[in-house]
């Protein structure tokens, strides 16, 4: 329902978006994921036409929507900060976009009425903004952006700031609340766990470029491009630069961290860059894996999981590791960690695109 | 090093209740973390302990000595803020020798042993390498390490952080956790550290106090507050996702025992306890703690999978609808029934725990013994 072709934004001489093409299919969850100061903000003002892109295009239902001012695009805008107006009441704040489109008095009544109670507000209604907590001015403020009725929903990074338990409870609020309006929601985040729990589809941003975009979870289990594989997954997946080499019918693998000879891996680069994820390391030794020597430096207690960071390699740097809630009791054995070759992801270094092909026995 | 303790101590500004009656002891030689959400009064009870703020009513004792009415400087304590305190234009040695030097009293080292002291910071905290550096060169993660060792280089009775790791970058942030450990471990010190971070103060606390609405809800290590919450808040508050509470109705009690029906278990479970009294019982059980097989076994349930989400460490989150309760169960992505729409899903009844309406924990499933 929704696509942008090509678009391009600097500010200065720098470009922030800088060719980016991507579509949003009709009644889906799709979130836009990449690091803080990305340029993520910068594309969702323009696509709600807050901000006017140097080129490119933006369609909505097909209709090139690129020069419409912000009121004609019928686009429901939840933006990060709060912006509401601290001296009125919260009703007054979540109608104000219909007031400001003209609608009478009874059926804006209804329609903040209706919100409130989707976003369990509805008791606070005639309070005063700035006298109501973080987290409902977090409802309030997502209440005035999907108070007037739309096909399509941008929301921009609306829980950040938020405690960590605020941001669980919303996650799971969002995804019932797009469902109960059979609404597409484009959802803009920097945080993997929130991208990965909301999303049917999951745009990766990065240098200003789309370099994914696949359905969840295949883009967790199954990357084509090294920042998704980076950018979704927590914590974050661990990344080691390679020399090739080859001789006869084998191929040498040599990292900071490991040599590897590969039995049957062919790939026409000098250099790869390897991705393995915090799960697929075992705190344990076991047969026919490669080991990475290396110190504890600290495990973090999650209460479900551990997540435990080794120091090692020749020029030690950190490698994450996670493991169950018995990672503790390991405490002091820890000896570094072993993987099983077949867990490493390759790309090509040069377009950071996959190496198809899976690594098999390696020694 | 000394033993902290605060006694009803209560703050109140205009109508709003900030502390209300705290009571906790801090061991020496320990961190104790003070968690809770925004706004719950962790920082007003740290200012009264640091003597930042002063208590409506109440005690603080180091000790066993009442410093309610010392001010800051004399309570024998140091702090770590949010942003690094350092004196700029001095180099890092300096910065850790200046609270030694400005000592008097009893508290004065010689020479020798002030450098002594600051090689040892130094050490343990990896920072010999940027000790001649001065500290305005430093990163802002480096900079609140040297703010970290500031804090304990004079050994006080009690070093306060108040989320220290809020702004730094991610190494910065685990070393400086690694250290905290370190510092405890070898020099004893006695610590106390408030955080909203569920992680941070499982992974750094030997005791947690967790603060809800100014009031201490639970006070206990962390892998029992995680695993055995004596609260339905404690359970929600900590782990990811939060525990799962479900309705259970009390079909049988005794004196000591009460046997309990919940859409979590093929069959009634018995849980200890003495207060079997009242309604509206609700069992806890954690995402993590109940099993799936595509057999059904003894006291297996049936489980629909609504949705299914990647969380930490590749785990699958499942939405689950066990009957009419919508539950949160964790697998493993290796494991293959994880990826079946409908599987069987069993509790250990010694994973399960029994709150009351209040939400207060009253029972502990049978097979864990009487812990009540």
């Amino acid at each position: 329902m929704l696509e942008i072709r090509s678009l391009v934004k600097s500010f200065g001489s720098t470009p922030v978006i800088d060719g980016a093409d991507f579509a949003v299919a009709e009644r889906s969850f799709t979130v836009v994921c990449g690091p803080p100061g990305n340029g993520k903000s910068v594309l969702a003002r323009m696509i709600c036409g807050l901000v006017e892109p140097d080129q490119g295009r933006i369609l909505l239902d097909g209709r090139d929507i690129t020069g419409t001012p912000p009121g004609s695009r019928n686009i429901g805008y939840v933006p990060q900060s709060f912006a509401l107006f601290p001296q009125y009441s919260v009703e007054s704040n979540i109608g104000y976009p219909l007031r400001v489109a003209g609608e009478d008095k009874a059926a804006i009544s209804a329609k903040v009425r209706d919100v409130a109670a989707m976003l369990g507000v509805q008791d606070i209604l005639p309070k005063r903004v700035d006298q109501i907590s973080g987290g409902q001015s977090q409802r309030v403020s997502m209440a005035r952006g999907l108070v007037r009725q739309s096909s399509l929903y941008i929301l921009d990074d609306p829980l950040v700031g938020l405690d960590f338990k605020l941001r669980e409870q919303f996650t799971e609020d969002l995804r019932l609340l797009q469902q109960d309006l059979g609404a597409t929601f484009l959802y803009f985040t920097s945080e993997p766990l929130e991208a990965m729990a909301l999303a049917d589809t999951v745009g990766v941003l990065s240098g200003g470029r789309f370099v994914e975009t696949a359905d969840m979870p295949e883009a967790y289990l199954d990357p084509q491009h090294v920042d998704t594989a980076l950018t979704l997954g927590f914590p974050r997946a661990n990344k080691m630069t390679a020399k090739v080499s080859r001789n006869g019918t084998s191929t040498t693998l040599t990292t900071n961290f490991f040599t590897a000879t590969l039995h049957d891996w062919h790939a026409d680069v000098d250099q790869v860059e390897l991705v393995v994820r915090p799960e697929d390391l075992s705190l344990l030794p076991r047969e026919g894996t490669l080991h990475v020597p290396g110190d504890l430096e600290l495990i973090e207690d999650l209460g479900g999981e551990s997540i435990v960071y080794i120091r090692g390699g020749d020029e030690p740097q950190l490698l994450t590791a996670v493991t169950g809630s018995d990672a503790p009791e390991l405490h002091g054995d820890i000896k570094g960690v072993w993987f099983d070759a077949h867990a490493l992801m390759t790309f090509d270094p040069a377009t950071g695109r996959r190496i198809s092909g899976a690594i098999g026995d390696a020694s | 090093m000394s033993e902290i303790e605060i006694r009803k101590l209560r703050k109140v500004y205009g109508s709003t209740v900030a502390t209300d009656a705290l009571d906790a002891v801090f061991e020496t030689g320990s961190v104790t973390c003070v968690l809770g959400p925004s706004g719950c009064g962790k920082t007003t009870l740290l200012r009264m302990i640091a003597g930042l703020e002063k208590p409506d009513s109440g005690q603080v004792l180091i000790g066993g000595k009442d410093v309610t009415s010392l001010p800051a400087e004399k309570r024998d304590l140091g702090m770590v803020f949010q942003d690094p305190v350092v004196y700029r234009g001095l180099s890092v040695r300096e910065n850790l020798e200046l609270p030694l030097k400005q000592a008097k009293g009893k508290n004065k080292l010689g020479l020798k042993e002030r450098a002594e002291r600051v090689d040892q910071l130094l050490t343990i905290m990896d920072l010999q390498s940027v000790a001649a550096r001065q500290v305005d060169a430093l990163s802002n993660g480096v900079r609140q390490k040297v703010a970290v060792a500031r804090a304990m280089i004079r050994r006080p009775a009690l070093v306060i952080f108040d989320e220290p790791v809020t702004n730094v970058d991610i190494v910065s942030k685990l070393e400086i956790q690694r250290d905290i450990k370190r510092l405890v471990g070898e020099l004893g010190q006695t610590v106390l550290y408030v955080t909203h971070d569920q992680t941070e103060a499982m992974t750094l606390a030997d005791r947690i106090v967790l603060i809800k609405d100014g009031r201490i809800v639970e006070s206990n290590p962390p892998r029992e507050l995680f695993r055995y919450p004596s609260s339905t808040f404690g359970g929600h508050f900590l782990g990811s996702p939060g525990m799962n509470f479900l309705p259970a109705d009390v079909i049988a009690s005794s004196s000591s025992t009460v046997t309990v029906t919940a859409s979590v278990f093929g069959q009634p479970v018995t849980f200890h306890t003495t207060s079997v009294a009242g309604a509206d019982h609700v069992v806890g059980i954690r995402a993590e703690h109940i099993n799936i097989s595509d057999k059904q076994t003894e006291n297996a349930v049936r489980a629909r999978v609504v949705t299914r989400a990647v969380g930490v460490g590749g785990r699958w989150i499942l939405n689950c609808m066990l009957g009419e309760s919508r539950v949160h169960v964790k697998a493993r992505r290796s494991n293959p029934v994880s990826l079946q729409n409908e599987f069987w899903a069993s509790v250990p009844e010694s994973a399960a725990c029994l709150f009351d309406s209040e939400g207060k924990r009253i029972g502990i499933g049978s097979a864990a013994g009487d812990r009540g």
